[in-house]
């Protein structure tokens, strides 16, 4: 009684918006969570207050202006949603109390659900709090898993498809490191930076392990092997840039910085680049080896980025499990299935195992053109699942 | 120089029919030889200029003098033969020392000095640090100077307050920016001793690296104890040995004016030996500037 007490002060106030619950089940949609709405409410006002700033002539500086951007996609998306609910209670009404146009009502009806499903899931998507580095550019890490020296090329192919794939969508990018197999085929370690801020928003599905399904270049005798490649990506921290600062930040007993060791006098006795660099984390048993760079003070600065990069994902994940462990949830999500996409080369097929999505054009994923329609549908499962998490939070 | 087996030559040749001219100056060592060339591809368009480096490395020409560019900290310094090819210890130093001098001197004006500056990397790593010091550089050889003006033209340093001249500091130390005095001193004098210098040194540098960046025993040590000590309210100077540290502190242990130490590259080698007065005139705390110098000790 309480709860539909409740419902009716909201219907008060989002009359337009209120679906009603006691009617066709079948055809019903999921009406979003008032708590949600009401959110969706606050940003509304949000956006009234930015607008009455700006029409007065205030100052609108670089942070106001992101927020307004912000703000006007969720109150679009939002004012996008009342339409078509409130077109739906109408059709809704209709289909109740007017028999003669019930049955056109009810072809409208059918052309709505699917649009206003969507609209919804936009909504939500929008209004789930944002992960706390979507809007941070990405580094990538790629090894050869199980299956030898085809892993390591298949793991070439993967690193490959990364770089068409900021290429596609005209992304900078660098190799901080790669490590070639000494037969020439394949890697056996590679670091991808790429600089676009909000890349890591969109490739943060990627972390995991991919599957490969194919006759190898390796085959003699024609059989299919299944090998994998793990994928790491990490948000990019802060600017690596010229600061010496980057050193400060950490405190010194930590830190464990040793170069190459050469015996002899050193100084002006030697001339060759001794630059590799190795760095060590005790805290978390990170080690990071650099040696790309011709000096030793900027493979120095890189392998700091990486250890910050690493250290910044680590705290993400732990407390991610902190919140899962506090849920007591124990359905598997997104980012702790372990093998996450399988390329089958024979079939020409692309299947992401965490959200099914299947697609069939191994090329198009390969040259980076088609990787966003698996990134999308990812996407779109993940806010599903997060919205699913966050109403059973709130119910 | 330990033979290179005509297997791993092979190796080589398969990767890249360049490469086996690399091993020579990477000890046979193929992953080293890839970085290398890998570095050369990166500065070099050319296949024809790439193949040419590769055979003056083969001939023990140094990296830096082939690519004619050494990066030193934030700065990509152009090095040619007849200056010295500036080292990662050097690097260390500097970036340890810069990162602990104040944003500005006393009444805004921190006068520093560098001695023996060959392409000019400490000093201009100073100006480049901290545009307001004046920054007086000082260096003999006539080939060195021209590399120091172009590096400060490349730098876009020009505006900055410095000032070059060529003159030989063991001669005339007294008429060289004759009656001023500086906040700091820095240099890398030569420092091998010339009985090393045959044993000690490698092919490359005794062949390409002028010699008169290299040999050199006492001589700029006690230069530094007779003649700058008295112009200077701290010095740093790059050494090659143990001994050489202990020389620049007995030659000044009878005054009770200056504190000495030693700093250790992470090689755990003595690498520079610094001082500093303990009630300095301006005003500038440098027990902090050479904070980071004295624990060092790996």
């Amino acid at each position: 009684m309480l709860s539909r007490a409740l419902r009716r002060s909201f219907i008060l106030r989002y009359s337009a918006i209120q679906v009603r619950c006691n009617s066709s089940e079948a055809l019903k949609p999921k009406p979003l969570h008032s708590s949600l709405l009401s959110r969706a409410d606050l940003y509304v006002n949000e956006l009234h207050e930015l607008e009455n700033l700006m029409s007065q002539g205030g100052s609108f500086d670089l942070e106001k202006q992101k927020q307004f951007a912000k703000l006007s996609t969720i109150v679009d998306a939002y004012s996008k949603y009342k339409e078509e609910i409130g077109q739906y209670n109408e059709l809704q009404e209709i289909i109740e109390l007017d028999p003669a146009l019930k049955d056109e009502a009810e072809i409208d009806m059918a052309e709505l659900l699917p649009s206003l499903t969507k609209t919804g899931n936009i909504l939500v998507n929008k209004l789930l709090p944002p992960h706390p580095f979507a809007d941070k550019p990405s580094i990538l890490e790629l090894r050869p898993g199980v299956g030898g020296l085809e892993a390591m090329i298949f793991t070439q192919d993967l690193l490959n498809m990364y770089i068409n794939y900021a290429n596609y969508h005209r992304w900078k990018w660098s190799l901080i490191s790669k490590t070639d197999n000494a037969s020439g085929s394949g890697v056996l370690e590679a670091i991808l930076n790429i600089d676009e801020p909000g890349s890591y928003d969109k490739l943060k599905f990627e972390a995991g392990v991919h599957r490969v399904q194919r006759v190898p270049a390796t085959e003699s005798k024609g059989r299919t092997h299944t090998s994998t490649a793990g994928v790491i990506v990490l948000p990019k921290m802060g600017e690596e840039s010229e600061s010496e600062a980057y050193e400060r930040t950490f405190k010194p007993d930590e830190i464990r910085i040793d170069v190459m060791r050469a015996s002899g006098k050193g100084g002006q006795h030697v001339n060759t680049t001794d630059s590799a660099v190795r760095l060590t984390h005790y805290p978390s048993g990170i080690v990071i080896s650099m040696q790309e760079e011709r000096s030793q003070h900027r493979n120095k600065a890189k392998a700091f980025a990486i250890l910050r990069a690493r250290l910044a994902e680590k705290e993400r994940l732990e407390k991610e499990e902190k919140e899962r462990n506090a849920r007591k949830d124990q359905v598997s999500t997104t980012d702790r299935s372990d093998k996450i996409r399988t390329y089958n080369f024979p079939q020409n097929r692309i299947t992401d195992h965490r959200c099914g999505f299947t697609l069939y054009d191994i090329e198009g994923i390969l040259k980076g053109e088609r990787l966003d329609d698996v990134i999308d549908a990812m996407d779109s499962f993940d806010a599903e699942q997060k919205s699913k998490k966050l109403l059973q939070d709130m119910a | 120089m330990p033979r290179i087996s005509p297997a791993v030559l092979k190796l080589a040749a398969i990767t890249d029919r360049r490469l086996p001219y690399l091993l020579r100056q990477n000890n046979g060592n193929i992953s080293e030889a890839k970085q290398e060339l890998r570095w050369i591809k990166n500065e070099l368009s050319s296949s024809r200029s790439i193949n040419m480096a590769c055979w003056l490395r083969f001939n023990a020409v140094p990296l830096q003098y082939v690519l004619k560019s050494q990066p030193f900290g934030p700065l990509e310094l152009s090095v040619r033969p007849g200056v010295l090819i500036p080292r990662w210890e050097t690097e260390e130093w500097c970036i340890d020392l810069i990162e602990n001098l104040p944003d500005n001197g006393p009444d805004g004006n921190f006068k520093s000095l560098d001695l023996c500056s060959g392409s000019g990397c400490i000093g201009l790593s100073i100006s480049h640090a901290r545009p307001t010091y004046s920054v007086s550089l000082v260096e003999f050889s006539s080939k060195a100077i021209a590399v120091l003006k172009d590096n400060i033209e490349r730098l876009h340093l020009r505006d900055r307050n410095i000032q070059c001249i060529q003159a030989d500091i063991l001669k005339n130390s007294e008429s060289i920016y004759a009656n001023e005095k500086f906040n700091i001193i820095t240099c890398n004098p030569p420092y091998i001793p010339s009985d090393e210098f045959v044993k000690e040194c490698t092919t490359s540098v005794k062949m390409y690296e002028p010699r008169l960046a290299l040999v050199a025993d006492m001589e700029f040590y006690d230069n530094l104890v007779k003649h700058w000590i008295h112009r200077t309210e701290s010095f740093v100077y790059e050494v090659g040995d143990i001994r050489q540290c202990q020389h620049v502190v007995n030659g000044l242990s009878h005054s009770n004016q200056w504190v000495t130490g030693i700093k250790y590259d992470s090689n755990n080698k003595a690498r520079c030996v610094y001082g500093y007065q303990t009630a300095s005139a301006s005003g500038v705390d440098y027990g902090k500037i050479f904070s980071s110098f004295s624990t060092d000790r790996y």
